[in-house]
Protein backbone atom coordinates (compact mmCIF):
# COMPACT_ATOMS: atom_id res chain seq x y z
CA UNK A 1 0.00 0.00 0.00
CA UNK A 2 2.91 2.15 0.63
CA UNK A 3 4.43 1.73 -2.29
CA UNK A 4 1.27 2.07 -4.40
CA UNK A 5 0.68 5.37 -2.45
CA UNK A 6 4.13 6.89 -3.78
CA UNK A 7 3.32 5.32 -7.47
CA UNK A 8 0.06 7.48 -6.90
CA UNK A 9 1.68 10.45 -6.06
CA UNK A 10 4.28 10.94 -8.34
CA UNK A 11 1.77 10.08 -11.35
CA UNK A 12 -0.76 12.89 -10.03
CA UNK A 13 1.79 15.44 -9.58
CA UNK A 14 3.48 14.80 -13.39
CA UNK A 15 -0.17 14.57 -14.70
CA UNK A 16 -1.12 17.67 -12.59
CA UNK A 17 2.17 19.60 -13.85
CA UNK A 18 1.57 18.50 -17.58
CA UNK A 19 -1.98 19.42 -17.33
CA UNK A 20 -1.69 23.09 -15.71
CA UNK A 21 0.84 23.44 -18.89
CA UNK A 22 4.34 25.27 -18.66
CA UNK A 23 5.12 28.39 -16.85
CA UNK A 24 6.42 31.16 -18.92
CA UNK A 25 4.74 29.91 -22.04
CA UNK A 26 1.85 30.33 -24.14
CA UNK A 27 0.00 29.50 -27.17
CA UNK A 28 0.32 31.54 -30.21
CA UNK A 29 -2.83 32.21 -32.15
CA UNK A 30 -0.84 34.53 -34.87
CA UNK A 31 0.70 32.94 -38.10
CA UNK A 32 3.08 36.21 -38.36
CA UNK A 33 3.64 39.89 -38.87
CA UNK A 34 4.68 41.89 -41.63
CA UNK A 35 8.45 42.81 -39.58
CA UNK A 36 9.03 38.99 -38.56
CA UNK A 37 7.97 37.97 -42.04
CA UNK A 38 10.21 40.91 -43.21
CA UNK A 39 13.33 39.44 -41.00
CA UNK A 40 12.80 35.82 -41.94
CA UNK A 41 12.30 36.65 -45.90
CA UNK A 42 15.61 38.31 -45.79
CA UNK A 43 17.27 36.11 -43.94
CA UNK A 44 15.97 32.81 -46.13
CA UNK A 45 17.32 34.86 -49.21
CA UNK A 46 20.40 35.72 -47.92
CA UNK A 47 20.66 31.71 -47.64
CA UNK A 48 18.98 30.79 -50.86
CA UNK A 49 21.69 33.00 -52.52
CA UNK A 50 24.69 31.82 -51.14
CA UNK A 51 23.63 28.20 -51.66
CA UNK A 52 22.99 29.43 -55.65
CA UNK A 53 26.53 31.16 -55.54
CA UNK A 54 27.60 27.57 -54.05
CA UNK A 55 25.74 25.41 -56.40
CA UNK A 56 27.08 27.38 -59.35
CA UNK A 57 30.89 28.02 -58.19
CA UNK A 58 31.13 25.59 -55.57
CA UNK A 59 32.93 28.16 -52.99
CA UNK A 60 31.06 28.33 -49.89
CA UNK A 61 30.66 31.40 -48.89
CA UNK A 62 27.11 31.90 -46.59
CA UNK A 63 27.84 36.30 -46.80
CA UNK A 64 27.97 36.89 -50.41
CA UNK A 65 24.79 39.05 -49.78
CA UNK A 66 26.11 41.85 -48.14
CA UNK A 67 22.38 43.64 -47.80
CA UNK A 68 18.48 42.46 -48.28
CA UNK A 69 15.93 44.88 -47.59
CA UNK A 70 12.27 43.21 -47.84
CA UNK A 71 8.80 44.58 -47.72
CA UNK A 72 6.03 42.31 -47.08
CA UNK A 73 2.39 43.08 -47.37
CA UNK A 74 -0.62 40.37 -47.19
CA UNK A 75 -2.31 39.84 -50.05
CA UNK A 76 -5.72 38.65 -48.29
CA UNK A 77 -7.13 38.70 -44.51
CA UNK A 78 -5.83 35.49 -42.68
CA UNK A 79 -7.56 32.20 -43.43
CA UNK A 80 -9.83 30.48 -41.05
CA UNK A 81 -8.74 27.17 -41.95
CA UNK A 82 -4.91 25.63 -42.15
CA UNK A 83 -4.23 26.71 -46.26
CA UNK A 84 -1.16 29.00 -46.66
CA UNK A 85 -2.22 32.60 -46.04
CA UNK A 86 -1.04 34.62 -49.18
CA UNK A 87 1.70 37.68 -49.16
CA UNK A 88 3.40 39.36 -51.66
CA UNK A 89 7.46 40.74 -50.54
CA UNK A 90 10.01 42.65 -52.81
CA UNK A 91 13.49 42.28 -51.65
CA UNK A 92 16.59 44.80 -52.75
CA UNK A 93 19.51 42.86 -52.52
CA UNK A 94 23.38 43.83 -53.21
CA UNK A 95 26.23 40.77 -52.97
CA UNK A 96 29.68 41.14 -52.70
CA UNK A 97 32.65 40.60 -55.81
CA UNK A 98 31.61 42.22 -58.17
CA UNK A 99 29.11 44.49 -55.96
CA UNK A 100 25.81 44.20 -57.48
CA UNK A 101 22.64 45.52 -56.85
CA UNK A 102 19.09 43.86 -57.83
CA UNK A 103 15.50 43.90 -57.26
CA UNK A 104 13.52 40.19 -56.35
CA UNK A 105 9.64 39.68 -55.93
CA UNK A 106 8.04 36.64 -54.42
CA UNK A 107 4.60 35.92 -53.71
CA UNK A 108 4.83 34.32 -50.41
CA UNK A 109 2.17 31.54 -48.36
CA UNK A 110 2.77 31.33 -44.69
CA UNK A 111 1.52 28.38 -43.00
CA UNK A 112 -0.39 28.41 -39.67
CA UNK A 113 2.85 27.58 -37.67
CA UNK A 114 4.40 30.86 -39.26
CA UNK A 115 7.14 28.69 -41.59
CA UNK A 116 6.61 30.24 -45.76
CA UNK A 117 7.40 28.94 -48.84
CA UNK A 118 8.23 31.73 -51.53
CA UNK A 119 8.10 31.79 -55.79
CA UNK A 120 9.41 34.23 -57.41
CA UNK A 121 9.64 34.61 -61.57
CA UNK A 122 12.89 37.02 -61.07
CA UNK A 123 15.48 34.31 -61.23
CA UNK A 124 15.61 31.21 -63.89
CA UNK A 125 13.88 28.51 -62.33
CA UNK A 126 17.30 26.03 -62.97
CA UNK A 127 20.88 26.86 -62.35
CA UNK A 128 24.24 24.98 -63.79
CA UNK A 129 25.27 22.85 -60.51
CA UNK A 130 28.96 22.46 -61.18
CA UNK A 131 29.73 19.61 -58.65
CA UNK A 132 27.45 17.44 -60.36
CA UNK A 133 27.74 18.42 -63.76
CA UNK A 134 24.19 19.03 -64.68
CA UNK A 135 21.21 22.17 -64.08
CA UNK A 136 19.07 21.63 -61.03
CA UNK A 137 16.45 23.89 -59.31
CA UNK A 138 17.39 27.13 -58.59
CA UNK A 139 17.65 27.53 -54.52
CA UNK A 140 16.70 31.37 -55.66
CA UNK A 141 13.04 30.07 -57.26
CA UNK A 142 11.26 28.57 -54.46
CA UNK A 143 12.17 29.41 -50.88
CA UNK A 144 11.46 27.44 -47.94
CA UNK A 145 11.97 28.63 -44.31
CA UNK A 146 10.63 29.73 -40.91
CA UNK A 147 11.42 32.60 -38.99
CA UNK B 1 7.31 -2.82 37.80
CA UNK B 2 8.77 -4.55 34.85
CA UNK B 3 5.85 -3.06 32.39
CA UNK B 4 7.16 0.58 34.06
CA UNK B 5 10.75 0.03 33.24
CA UNK B 6 10.01 -1.00 29.63
CA UNK B 7 7.79 1.87 29.01
CA UNK B 8 10.53 4.50 30.70
CA UNK B 9 13.01 2.78 28.29
CA UNK B 10 11.46 2.70 25.07
CA UNK B 11 11.22 6.55 24.09
CA UNK B 12 14.76 6.39 24.11
CA UNK B 13 15.37 4.19 20.62
CA UNK B 14 12.16 5.77 19.23
CA UNK B 15 14.09 8.88 19.39
CA UNK B 16 17.40 8.12 18.03
CA UNK B 17 15.44 6.58 15.34
CA UNK B 18 13.09 8.96 14.52
CA UNK B 19 15.41 11.83 12.74
CA UNK B 20 16.96 9.71 10.08
CA UNK B 21 13.55 8.11 9.64
CA UNK B 22 12.56 11.49 9.07
CA UNK B 23 15.21 12.63 7.42
CA UNK B 24 15.03 9.21 4.91
CA UNK B 25 11.69 10.43 3.94
CA UNK B 26 12.66 13.92 3.04
CA UNK B 27 15.02 12.51 0.92
CA UNK B 28 12.60 10.04 -0.73
CA UNK B 29 10.37 12.61 -1.22
CA UNK B 30 12.76 15.19 -2.55
CA UNK B 31 14.28 12.29 -4.80
CA UNK B 32 10.92 11.74 -6.52
CA UNK B 33 10.04 15.18 -6.78
CA UNK B 34 12.95 15.84 -8.57
CA UNK B 35 12.65 12.94 -10.50
CA UNK B 36 8.75 14.44 -11.70
CA UNK B 37 10.44 17.72 -12.45
CA UNK B 38 13.32 16.27 -14.89
CA UNK B 39 10.06 14.63 -16.90
CA UNK B 40 8.43 17.85 -16.16
CA UNK B 41 10.53 19.92 -17.78
CA UNK B 42 12.10 17.63 -20.49
CA UNK B 43 8.49 17.61 -21.65
CA UNK B 44 7.94 21.27 -21.76
CA UNK B 45 11.42 21.59 -24.18
CA UNK B 46 10.33 18.67 -26.23
CA UNK B 47 7.06 19.77 -26.65
CA UNK B 48 7.44 23.48 -26.98
CA UNK B 49 10.69 23.05 -29.63
CA UNK B 50 8.12 21.22 -31.79
CA UNK B 51 5.12 23.57 -31.57
CA UNK B 52 6.49 26.62 -33.45
CA UNK B 53 9.88 27.57 -35.17
CA UNK B 54 12.33 28.83 -33.04
CA UNK B 55 16.00 29.22 -32.39
CA UNK B 56 15.69 26.06 -29.85
CA UNK B 57 15.68 24.37 -33.73
CA UNK B 58 18.46 25.66 -35.74
CA UNK B 59 17.14 22.83 -38.73
CA UNK B 60 13.79 24.94 -38.93
CA UNK B 61 15.56 27.20 -41.03
CA UNK B 62 14.77 24.98 -44.40
CA UNK B 63 11.18 24.61 -42.88
CA UNK B 64 9.16 22.55 -40.16
CA UNK B 65 7.69 19.88 -41.54
CA UNK B 66 5.56 17.12 -39.86
CA UNK B 67 9.07 14.92 -39.93
CA UNK B 68 11.02 17.20 -38.34
CA UNK B 69 8.80 18.30 -35.47
CA UNK B 70 7.99 15.26 -34.52
CA UNK B 71 4.89 13.59 -33.09
CA UNK B 72 4.67 15.87 -29.87
CA UNK B 73 4.26 18.87 -31.66
CA UNK B 74 0.41 19.58 -30.72
CA UNK B 75 0.84 19.01 -27.62
CA UNK B 76 3.26 21.74 -26.67
CA UNK B 77 3.39 25.65 -25.95
CA UNK B 78 5.25 28.39 -27.61
CA UNK B 79 8.86 27.83 -26.32
CA UNK B 80 11.22 30.54 -27.05
CA UNK B 81 15.25 30.36 -26.70
CA UNK B 82 14.93 32.24 -23.41
CA UNK B 83 12.25 29.90 -21.91
CA UNK B 84 14.29 27.23 -23.34
CA UNK B 85 17.64 28.09 -21.23
CA UNK B 86 15.14 28.55 -18.00
CA UNK B 87 14.11 25.06 -18.43
CA UNK B 88 17.26 23.37 -18.81
CA UNK B 89 19.00 25.71 -15.63
CA UNK B 90 15.79 24.24 -14.03
CA UNK B 91 16.76 20.89 -15.25
CA UNK B 92 19.86 21.32 -13.56
CA UNK B 93 18.37 22.08 -10.23
CA UNK B 94 16.15 18.96 -10.23
CA UNK B 95 19.44 16.51 -10.64
CA UNK B 96 21.38 17.93 -8.73
CA UNK B 97 18.21 16.95 -6.56
CA UNK B 98 18.29 13.82 -7.69
CA UNK B 99 21.57 13.31 -7.16
CA UNK B 100 21.81 13.99 -3.61
CA UNK B 101 18.69 11.75 -3.20
CA UNK B 102 19.87 8.72 -5.50
CA UNK B 103 20.70 6.64 -2.73
CA UNK B 104 17.12 7.05 -0.69
CA UNK B 105 15.11 6.20 -4.30
CA UNK B 106 14.17 3.23 -5.74
CA UNK B 107 15.49 1.59 -8.34
CA UNK B 108 12.48 1.30 -10.74
CA UNK B 109 11.53 4.71 -10.16
CA UNK B 110 15.40 6.04 -11.30
CA UNK B 111 15.37 3.54 -14.40
CA UNK B 112 11.91 4.23 -15.24
CA UNK B 113 12.46 8.45 -15.47
CA UNK B 114 15.13 7.87 -17.29
CA UNK B 115 13.68 5.88 -20.05
CA UNK B 116 10.79 8.09 -19.87
CA UNK B 117 13.27 11.36 -20.43
CA UNK B 118 15.07 9.60 -23.27
CA UNK B 119 12.00 8.75 -24.94
CA UNK B 120 10.76 12.51 -24.27
CA UNK B 121 13.77 13.52 -25.95
CA UNK B 122 13.54 11.01 -28.68
CA UNK B 123 9.94 12.24 -29.71
CA UNK B 124 11.11 15.52 -29.85
CA UNK B 125 12.53 17.67 -32.41
CA UNK B 126 16.49 17.98 -32.83
CA UNK B 127 17.49 20.95 -30.46
CA UNK B 128 20.54 23.36 -30.82
CA UNK B 129 22.29 21.94 -33.90
CA UNK B 130 21.33 20.57 -36.48
CA UNK B 131 24.58 18.04 -36.98
CA UNK B 132 22.45 15.33 -37.24
CA UNK B 133 21.49 16.47 -40.74
CA UNK B 134 25.68 17.01 -41.79
CA UNK B 135 25.69 13.18 -40.77
CA UNK B 136 22.91 12.93 -43.28
CA UNK B 137 24.14 15.44 -46.04
CA UNK B 138 27.53 13.14 -46.17
CA UNK B 139 25.55 9.87 -45.94
CA UNK B 140 23.87 11.27 -49.36
CA UNK B 141 26.87 12.95 -50.84
CA UNK B 142 28.93 9.61 -51.03
CA UNK B 143 25.70 7.45 -51.98
CA UNK B 144 23.43 9.52 -54.51
CA UNK B 145 26.07 11.59 -55.85
CA UNK B 146 29.22 9.29 -55.79
CA UNK B 147 30.99 11.98 -53.83
CA UNK B 148 33.85 11.26 -51.21
CA UNK B 149 33.09 12.75 -47.64
CA UNK B 150 36.38 13.00 -46.60
CA UNK B 151 37.19 15.31 -49.55
CA UNK B 152 34.18 17.31 -49.98
CA UNK B 153 32.72 19.63 -47.99
CA UNK B 154 29.60 19.51 -46.21
CA UNK B 155 26.44 21.34 -47.91
CA UNK B 156 28.51 20.86 -51.61
CA UNK B 157 25.18 19.18 -53.22
CA UNK B 158 22.68 22.15 -53.02
CA UNK B 159 19.99 20.67 -55.24
CA UNK B 160 19.81 17.87 -52.59
CA UNK B 161 16.86 17.50 -50.59
CA UNK B 162 19.13 17.54 -47.08
CA UNK B 163 20.99 20.74 -48.03
CA UNK B 164 18.26 23.37 -46.88
CA UNK B 165 18.26 21.83 -43.43
CA UNK B 166 22.29 21.72 -43.02
CA UNK B 167 24.02 23.98 -41.27
CA UNK B 168 28.20 23.92 -42.19
CA UNK B 169 29.14 24.60 -45.44
CA UNK B 170 33.40 24.35 -45.35
CA UNK B 171 34.36 21.42 -43.81
CA UNK B 172 34.75 17.62 -44.43
CA UNK B 173 33.66 14.73 -42.41
CA UNK B 174 35.69 14.19 -39.34
CA UNK B 175 34.00 11.11 -38.32
CA UNK B 176 35.70 7.60 -38.16
CA UNK B 177 34.75 5.33 -41.27
CA UNK B 178 32.54 2.85 -38.72
CA UNK B 179 29.55 5.57 -38.41
CA UNK B 180 30.25 7.29 -41.88
CA UNK B 181 29.73 3.58 -43.63
CA UNK B 182 26.84 2.95 -41.16
CA UNK B 183 24.84 6.54 -42.38
CA UNK B 184 25.43 5.24 -45.70
CA UNK B 185 22.91 2.81 -45.14
CA UNK B 186 20.54 5.31 -43.85
CA UNK B 187 20.16 6.91 -47.49
CA UNK B 188 17.45 4.49 -48.54
CA UNK B 189 14.91 5.88 -45.69
CA UNK B 190 14.76 9.32 -47.72
CA UNK B 191 15.88 12.49 -45.35
CA UNK B 192 13.01 12.27 -42.84
CA UNK B 193 13.61 8.50 -42.55
CA UNK B 194 17.51 8.93 -42.14
CA UNK B 195 16.77 11.41 -39.18
CA UNK B 196 14.69 9.05 -37.17
CA UNK B 197 16.17 5.85 -37.67
CA UNK B 198 19.27 8.18 -36.24
CA UNK B 199 17.37 8.92 -33.32
CA UNK B 200 16.47 6.23 -33.05
CA UNK B 201 20.29 4.94 -33.23
CA UNK B 202 21.24 6.97 -30.65
CA UNK B 203 18.33 6.72 -28.43
CA UNK B 204 19.48 3.04 -28.24
CA UNK B 205 23.10 3.61 -27.67
CA UNK B 206 21.95 6.12 -24.68
CA UNK B 207 19.92 3.01 -23.02
CA UNK B 208 22.74 0.97 -23.51
CA UNK B 209 25.48 3.03 -22.15
CA UNK B 210 22.87 3.25 -18.91
CA UNK B 211 22.49 -0.48 -19.11
CA UNK B 212 26.52 -0.82 -19.49
CA UNK B 213 26.96 1.76 -16.72
CA UNK B 214 24.90 -0.82 -14.01
CA UNK B 215 26.50 -4.08 -15.07
CA UNK B 216 30.10 -2.16 -14.89
CA UNK B 217 29.32 -0.24 -11.68
CA UNK B 218 28.16 -3.82 -10.03
CA UNK B 219 31.44 -5.74 -11.55
CA UNK B 220 33.44 -2.69 -9.73
CA UNK B 221 31.14 -3.23 -6.57
CA UNK B 222 30.02 0.32 -6.50
CA UNK B 223 26.63 1.32 -6.14
CA UNK B 224 25.13 1.23 -9.35
CA UNK B 225 21.79 3.51 -8.65
CA UNK B 226 23.92 6.89 -8.21
CA UNK B 227 26.70 5.87 -11.03
CA UNK B 228 23.18 5.53 -13.34
CA UNK B 229 21.46 8.91 -11.76
CA UNK B 230 25.11 10.67 -12.80
CA UNK B 231 24.49 9.49 -16.63
CA UNK B 232 20.61 8.83 -17.42
CA UNK B 233 19.16 11.66 -15.55
CA UNK B 234 22.55 14.24 -16.61
CA UNK B 235 20.58 16.91 -18.67
CA UNK B 236 23.43 17.82 -20.79
CA UNK B 237 23.39 14.35 -21.59
CA UNK B 238 19.59 14.38 -22.40
CA UNK B 239 18.87 17.80 -23.75
CA UNK B 240 22.22 18.21 -25.88
CA UNK B 241 23.61 14.81 -26.96
CA UNK B 242 20.51 12.89 -27.04
CA UNK B 243 18.04 15.91 -27.94
CA UNK B 244 20.53 16.82 -30.75
CA UNK B 245 21.02 13.42 -32.01
CA UNK B 246 25.05 13.79 -31.69
CA UNK B 247 26.64 10.67 -32.76
CA UNK B 248 29.24 11.13 -29.65
CA UNK B 249 26.58 8.53 -28.04
CA UNK B 250 27.10 5.77 -30.98
CA UNK B 251 31.22 6.40 -29.78
CA UNK B 252 30.62 6.09 -26.53
CA UNK B 253 28.69 2.67 -26.55
CA UNK B 254 31.33 0.64 -27.87
CA UNK B 255 33.74 2.25 -25.30
CA UNK B 256 31.49 1.31 -22.58
CA UNK B 257 31.50 -1.77 -23.63
CA UNK B 258 35.18 -2.38 -24.15
CA UNK B 259 35.27 -0.87 -20.74
CA UNK B 260 33.14 -3.52 -19.17
CA UNK B 261 34.13 -6.29 -20.57
CA UNK B 262 38.09 -5.34 -19.49
CA UNK B 263 36.27 -4.72 -16.13
CA UNK B 264 34.93 -8.47 -16.71
CA UNK B 265 38.38 -9.63 -17.28
CA UNK B 266 38.27 -9.93 -20.92
CA UNK B 267 41.63 -8.71 -21.89
CA UNK B 268 41.35 -9.29 -25.83
CA UNK B 269 37.90 -8.79 -26.42
CA UNK B 270 37.31 -5.44 -24.26
CA UNK B 271 40.56 -3.63 -25.92
CA UNK B 272 38.97 -4.61 -29.53
CA UNK B 273 35.45 -3.35 -28.60
CA UNK B 274 36.55 -0.10 -27.15
CA UNK B 275 38.56 0.71 -30.42
CA UNK B 276 35.66 0.50 -32.52
CA UNK B 277 34.66 3.47 -30.98
CA UNK B 278 37.34 5.43 -32.46
CA UNK B 279 36.30 4.30 -35.53
CA UNK B 280 32.97 6.44 -35.06
CA UNK B 281 34.45 8.86 -34.02
CA UNK B 282 38.48 9.09 -33.29
CA UNK B 283 38.28 11.22 -30.05
CA UNK B 284 37.40 7.88 -28.21
CA UNK B 285 41.11 7.62 -28.59
CA UNK B 286 41.78 9.35 -26.03
CA UNK B 287 40.34 6.94 -23.55
CA UNK B 288 42.15 4.00 -25.37
CA UNK B 289 45.34 3.70 -23.55
CA UNK B 290 43.72 3.43 -19.72
CA UNK B 291 41.45 0.80 -21.67
CA UNK B 292 44.64 -1.03 -22.28
CA UNK B 293 46.34 -0.34 -19.20
CA UNK B 294 43.33 -1.51 -17.17
CA UNK B 295 43.55 -4.86 -19.03
CA UNK B 296 45.26 -7.91 -16.94
CA UNK B 297 47.29 -8.56 -19.86
CA UNK B 298 48.31 -5.52 -21.13
CA UNK B 299 50.63 -7.05 -23.84
CA UNK B 300 47.50 -8.87 -25.09
CA UNK B 301 45.25 -5.71 -24.94
CA UNK B 302 47.61 -3.06 -27.20
CA UNK B 303 47.43 -5.97 -29.59
CA UNK B 304 43.79 -6.76 -30.07
CA UNK B 305 44.03 -2.65 -29.73
CA UNK B 306 45.97 -2.50 -32.87
CA UNK B 307 44.46 -5.43 -34.47
CA UNK B 308 41.34 -3.42 -34.67
CA UNK B 309 42.75 -0.20 -35.70
CA UNK B 310 44.68 -2.06 -38.34
CA UNK B 311 41.40 -2.99 -39.43
CA UNK B 312 39.44 0.03 -39.21
CA UNK B 313 42.12 2.35 -41.14
CA UNK B 314 41.93 -0.89 -44.26
CA UNK B 315 37.97 -0.35 -43.93
CA UNK B 316 38.53 3.04 -44.24
CA UNK B 317 41.15 2.98 -46.80
CA UNK B 318 38.96 0.26 -48.89
CA UNK B 319 35.80 2.61 -49.13
CA UNK B 320 37.21 6.19 -48.87
CA UNK B 321 40.86 6.17 -49.91
CA UNK B 322 43.34 8.07 -48.24
CA UNK B 323 41.81 11.09 -47.47
CA UNK B 324 39.87 8.97 -44.47
CA UNK B 325 43.05 9.12 -43.18
CA UNK B 326 42.65 12.94 -41.81
CA UNK B 327 39.45 12.00 -39.53
CA UNK B 328 42.08 10.83 -36.94
CA UNK B 329 42.95 14.31 -36.83
CA UNK B 330 39.77 15.49 -35.46
CA UNK B 331 41.06 16.69 -32.37
CA UNK B 332 44.25 18.89 -34.01
CA UNK B 333 42.00 20.31 -36.25
CA UNK B 334 39.05 21.02 -33.44
CA UNK B 335 41.98 22.81 -31.37
CA UNK B 336 42.24 25.22 -34.08
CA UNK B 337 38.79 26.32 -34.19
CA UNK B 338 36.91 28.33 -31.51
CA UNK B 339 33.59 27.50 -29.89
CA UNK B 340 33.33 30.64 -28.10
CA UNK B 341 31.70 28.66 -24.98
CA UNK B 342 35.43 26.88 -23.91
CA UNK B 343 36.94 27.11 -20.47
CA UNK B 344 39.74 29.38 -22.29
CA UNK B 345 37.23 31.63 -23.77
CA UNK B 346 35.65 32.16 -20.30
CA UNK B 347 38.93 32.84 -18.59
CA UNK B 348 38.93 35.25 -20.59
CA UNK B 349 36.62 37.61 -19.09
CA UNK B 350 38.67 37.33 -16.07
CA UNK B 351 42.08 37.55 -17.81
CA UNK B 352 41.28 40.12 -20.38
CA UNK B 353 41.39 38.18 -23.72
CA UNK B 354 38.38 37.71 -25.94
CA UNK B 355 37.62 34.35 -27.84
CA UNK B 356 40.77 31.98 -27.69
CA UNK B 357 44.18 33.36 -28.38
CA UNK B 358 46.98 31.32 -29.27
CA UNK B 359 49.18 32.21 -26.40
CA UNK B 360 46.28 30.47 -24.51
CA UNK B 361 45.67 27.66 -26.43
CA UNK B 362 49.27 26.71 -26.65
CA UNK B 363 49.70 26.89 -22.51
CA UNK B 364 46.29 24.55 -22.45
CA UNK B 365 47.59 21.96 -24.94
CA UNK B 366 51.01 22.09 -23.19
CA UNK B 367 49.26 21.40 -19.70
CA UNK B 368 46.87 19.02 -21.35
CA UNK B 369 49.85 17.27 -22.76
CA UNK B 370 51.93 17.08 -19.65
CA UNK B 371 48.76 15.74 -17.82
CA UNK B 372 48.34 13.03 -20.13
CA UNK B 373 51.89 11.84 -19.91
CA UNK B 374 51.21 11.96 -16.09
CA UNK B 375 47.75 9.78 -16.10
CA UNK B 376 49.38 7.08 -18.32
CA UNK B 377 51.98 6.58 -16.68
CA UNK B 378 49.62 6.68 -12.88
CA UNK B 379 47.99 3.97 -14.82
CA UNK B 380 50.76 2.00 -15.76
CA UNK B 381 52.16 2.04 -12.14
CA UNK B 382 48.72 1.57 -10.07
CA UNK B 383 46.19 -0.27 -13.01
CA UNK B 384 43.74 -0.17 -10.26
CA UNK B 385 43.32 3.47 -11.01
CA UNK B 386 42.64 3.30 -15.10
CA UNK B 387 38.94 4.39 -15.09
CA UNK B 388 39.30 7.38 -12.74
CA UNK B 389 42.53 8.22 -15.17
CA UNK B 390 40.57 7.94 -18.39
CA UNK B 391 38.08 10.00 -16.47
CA UNK B 392 40.94 13.07 -15.55
CA UNK B 393 42.34 13.04 -19.01
CA UNK B 394 39.09 13.94 -20.20
CA UNK B 395 38.01 16.40 -17.83
CA UNK B 396 41.37 17.58 -19.08
CA UNK B 397 40.73 17.90 -22.82
CA UNK B 398 37.31 19.26 -22.45
CA UNK B 399 38.91 22.01 -19.90
CA UNK B 400 41.88 22.91 -22.52
CA UNK B 401 40.61 22.25 -25.62
CA UNK B 402 39.07 25.41 -27.21
CA UNK B 403 36.47 23.54 -29.15
CA UNK B 404 34.07 22.77 -26.20
CA UNK B 405 29.85 21.90 -27.08
CA UNK B 406 27.78 20.97 -24.49
CA UNK B 407 27.29 17.26 -26.10
CA UNK B 408 31.03 16.48 -25.43
CA UNK B 409 29.74 15.92 -21.88
CA UNK B 410 28.81 12.76 -23.00
CA UNK B 411 32.63 11.75 -23.50
CA UNK B 412 33.13 12.36 -19.40
CA UNK B 413 29.79 11.25 -17.65
CA UNK B 414 30.14 7.43 -18.01
CA UNK B 415 33.68 7.42 -17.08
CA UNK B 416 32.79 9.56 -14.26
CA UNK B 417 29.92 7.37 -13.35
CA UNK B 418 32.35 4.16 -12.61
CA UNK B 419 34.49 6.29 -10.24
CA UNK B 420 35.29 5.04 -6.96
CA UNK B 421 36.56 8.21 -5.79
CA UNK B 422 33.91 11.72 -5.38
CA UNK B 423 36.65 13.84 -6.95
CA UNK B 424 36.02 12.75 -10.42
CA UNK B 425 32.29 12.70 -9.94
CA UNK B 426 32.31 16.06 -8.97
CA UNK B 427 34.45 17.54 -11.58
CA UNK B 428 32.01 15.40 -14.32
CA UNK B 429 28.38 17.47 -12.54
CA UNK B 430 31.16 20.49 -12.33
CA UNK B 431 31.47 20.36 -16.18
CA UNK B 432 27.67 19.42 -16.53
CA UNK B 433 26.70 22.61 -14.99
CA UNK B 434 29.64 24.61 -17.38
CA UNK B 435 28.09 23.24 -20.38
CA UNK B 436 24.62 24.48 -19.56
CA UNK B 437 25.14 27.18 -18.17
CA UNK B 438 27.99 29.01 -20.55
CA UNK B 439 25.15 28.46 -23.10
CA UNK B 440 22.03 29.22 -20.90
CA UNK B 441 23.20 32.46 -18.92
CA UNK B 442 24.36 34.17 -22.09
CA UNK B 443 20.54 34.19 -23.43
CA UNK B 444 18.92 35.21 -20.12
CA UNK B 445 20.94 38.52 -20.29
Amino acid sequence: MRRRGWQLAVVATAVVLMGIGPGGCHKLDHRTAPQKLDQAMSKAFKRAFAAYYRMTTERPRSRIVSYAKTTCHPREPVPHSDRGWRWFCAIRWIRRDPTTAGTATYGVEVDPRGCFQASSASFPPRAYELVLHRPAPNPLDHIRSCP
Amino acid sequence: MASVGQSQALPVPARRTALPAVLGYVRRALGVLSLAGLVYCAYVIASGAAYRPTLVVPARSGGFPLWLRGPLSDLGYFLRLHDFAVYVLVMLGFFAVALLCATALRAGWVIGTIVVLHVLFFLGPPLISGDVFGYIDWARAGVLHGLNPYSTNSGAVVSDAVHRFVQWDNFTSPYGPLFTLGSYALVPLGVGGALWALKLSVLAASLGICALIWATARRLGLAPLPALALYGLNPAVLVYALGGAHNDVLMMLPLMAGIYLVVAGRDRVGPAVAALAVGVKASAGLAMPFVILGARRRLDALGAAIATGVLLVAVAFVAFGTQAADFINVLGTQQRLDSGTSVIAQLGSWFGWTGNPTGARVVASVLFGLLLVYLIARAWRRPRDWLECAGWSTVALMVSTSWLLAWYIVWLVPLAALSRTRWLQAAAVGMTVFVVAVRAVPILD
